[in-house]
């Protein structure tokens, strides 16, 4: 086992889809579980290319990490965040829609569950308490349903859609 | 309206314009979960959207429902659970994995909340959240605890009674969160908690029991909120316990034992002479029995209006623990002569205490104890390793200046001591800052203590 001074110093490199690349602390990659996994295998010499994240979101994922890998939490699951990482998280997804599905997206395929959790509930907010047309505007949603297909869905629920 | 698009590998997508609809190009495990933080009426509603999105509630594994998304009317009440009853009816085969529901004001019906609950125990559901108004002659439907799926339990019966049905089974419940309830037997209290034997996180707040007996072997988080007004005993032992968090009154007798892990410890002992006529002998007992059974703690939040039975105790033949690992004090206390006769008495048993944290409050008059003199601190206290002391509402008053003083005499290698005027006197500290006449003195007082102990980063904050 190695001691958290020398897992702190070592470094593992990894590869943004359009070549760019990011040093960070074990600590740091360790918040994603896919690259835990690899580390745990010794997978990890020379560079770790992720395919599915560009540079400037694996940028925004690693400032996460980085501030999470910080902050120790005793009960795993079971614990709440402190009231400082928590204001921290609401400002840090402060983030333009575009760069927050990017997060989302990212945070899925390298398996970061909180960031995940994080990123979703931000969305939630979004749509929180808007009429169907308002979410339709809000995320570029087209209506597909012809006008019977439409009137179908609404008979099933009559009073949702009244 | 066509805005064009570069397409680039995966989610770093360049586009221009705004007319992308990423949100329904995600997979429907994605939706799902930012759905999860919605009620589930939402979802349904979505479901006019476009096709993409037409049957996502019908397989969405979190259900959320609420009597608040409805009207309050009669109409309103029938279309909830004629909602409920719809979304359970026509949703596919897959498991539930959290059901919350918050049923409120009229129309309620147990047995209706039986149906649905019995149909999602059948899904394999891993977490459950009840929010309901119960009344005496009313008992929550059995089948929430004989559940082998479930993993996260938690009950607000607002004000209500719990009385359990028969025999508990929660084989898989890691954590159980019970408030707002009135325990009928301690014999239904003691069944629930044997019924789950691998509890890590157990939480009663504001519940009203006579005795509770916690002995589970693998819990790792208590949380203790009991009712000022509440007869109570409670018995913990806990061999895994990792932290507690307990608020009670003095005279609730608090037993602890076999707290061999615990680390994170957070109490609050109120005290109040108006309601309880134990004897101060008895209330140094109490509390000197508490602080035993904490004495392994690296990091301790203190809190208690009966700071000044601490130093009673040694006259009293009570002694305090040694807090051989304590590394964390916060201790919430006056600065009056009680107050650091209180926290000196617990200085001396913290060798190795690291970070100090002392939030002021003011004590009502009438708890006020006269007489006596001021604290003074044994040569023999060397806080060696004490770093960072930080006090919180700092009113420069001449008790809290004795204190800094008693400190600053103490401590070798503090490398922060920050002294945090309360909002009161924040505009007096300022002028401190502005040097201007009559506070300047005390200011000067203050920085010439400090540096006088060699403190590189002492200072008023």
């Amino acid at each position: 086992m190695m001691s958290l001074a020398a897992q702190k110093e070592k470094k593992i490199v990894l590869r943004s889809s359009d070549g760019e690349e990011f040093e960070v602390e074990v600590a740091t990659a360790r918040q994603s579980k896919m690259i835990s996994n690899m580390i745990n295998d010794g997978c990890v010499e020379g560079s770790i290319p992720l395919f599915n994240v560009d540079a400037r979101t694996l940028a925004k994922v690693i400032e996460y990490c980085r501030r999470h890998a910080g902050a120790t939490r005793i009960l795993d699951e079971y614990d709440n965040p402190n009231e400082e990482i928590k204001s921290w998280d609401a400002t840090y997804i402060d983030v333009h829609q575009t760069i927050l599905y990017d997060i989302l997206q990212a945070a899925d395929y390298l398996e970061i569950k909180d960031l995940l959790d994080l990123a979703c509930e931000q969305v939630a907010n979004i749509i929180r308490g808007k009429h169907v047309e308002e979410i339709r505007n809000t995320f570029n949603i087209k209506n597909d349903f012809t006008v019977e297909e439409e009137k179908e869905i609404r008979k099933q629920h009559p009073w949702l859609f009244e | 309206m066509s805005i064009g698009r570069i397409e680039g590998s995966g989610c770093g997508t360049m586009e221009i314009g705004r007319s992308r609809d990423r949100i329904s190009e995600l997979p429907d495990a994605i939706l799902h979960h930012i759905f999860s933080f919605l009620p589930t009426r939402q979802l349904v509603e979505a479901s006019i959207l476009s096709k993409r999105w037409a049957h996502l509630w019908e397989s969405t594994p979190t259900l959320s429902f609420s009597s608040d998304d409805f009207d309050s009317t009669m109409d309103g009440r029938r279309r909830f659970t004629n909602f409920i009853d719809t979304v359970l009816l026509l949703r596919d085969a897959s498991d539930i994995s959290t059901v919350r529901l918050r049923w409120t004001g009229e129309g309620k019906d147990l047995e209706q909340a039986d149906r649905w609950l019995r149909f999602v125990v059948k899904r394999n559901v891993k977490r459950l959240e009840l929010q309901m108004h119960l009344y005496i002659d009313e008992i929550l439907p059995s089948c929430i605890f004989n559940c082998q799926s479930l993993q996260v339990l938690k009950l607000e019966v607002m004000c209500g009674f719990i009385g359990l049905p028969g025999p508990v089974s929660l084989p898989k419940l890691k954590r159980l969160e019970v408030s707002y309830a009135e325990f009928l037997d301690d014999d239904s209290l003691k069944d629930l908690l044997s019924g789950c034997p691998l509890l890590q996180v157990l939480s009663f707040e504001h519940c009203y029991f006579t005795s509770l007996e916690i002995c589970s072997p693998e819990l790792k988080s208590l949380e203790l909120y009991v009712p000022d007004d509440a007869d109570t005993t409670i018995r913990i032992s806990a061999p895994k316990l990792l932290s507690l968090t307990y608020w009670g009154m003095v005279f609730q007798e608090l037993t602890l034992m076999n707290l061999s892990s615990l680390t994170y410890a957070s109490v609050c002992l109120f005290f109040n002479s108006l309601n309880d006529d134990i004897e101060d002998t008895d209330r140094c007992r109490r509390i000197s029995n508490v602080l035993t059974g904490l004495h392994n703690v690296e990091s301790l939040e203190f809190l208690s209006g009966a700071f000044k039975f601490l130093l009673q105790m040694r006259d009293r033949s009570q002694s305090l623990p040694l807090f051989r690992n304590l590394k964390h004090l916060r201790a919430g206390i006056s600065l009056d002569k009680d107050g650091i006769t209180g926290i000196t008495s617990l200085l001396q048993c913290s060798p190795n205490l690291e970070f100090l944290v002392i939030d002021q409050y003011k004590v009502p008059q009438n708890l006020c104890v006269e007489g006596g003199s001021i604290a003074t601190m044994p040569d023999s206290t060397r806080l060696c390793h004490l770093r960072v002391v930080e006090i919180n509402n700092f009113g420069a008053t001449e008790h809290e200046l004795s204190f800094v003083k008693l400190l600053s005499g103490n401590i070798f290698s503090a490398e922060k001591v920050a002294l945090v005027p309360s909002k009161k006197t924040e505009n007096q500290v300022m002028m401190h800052a502005d040097g201007s006449s009559s506070t300047t003195i005390q200011h000067e007082e203050i920085q010439g203590l400090l540096t006088s102990s060699s403190l590189p980063h002492a200072g008023l904050q």
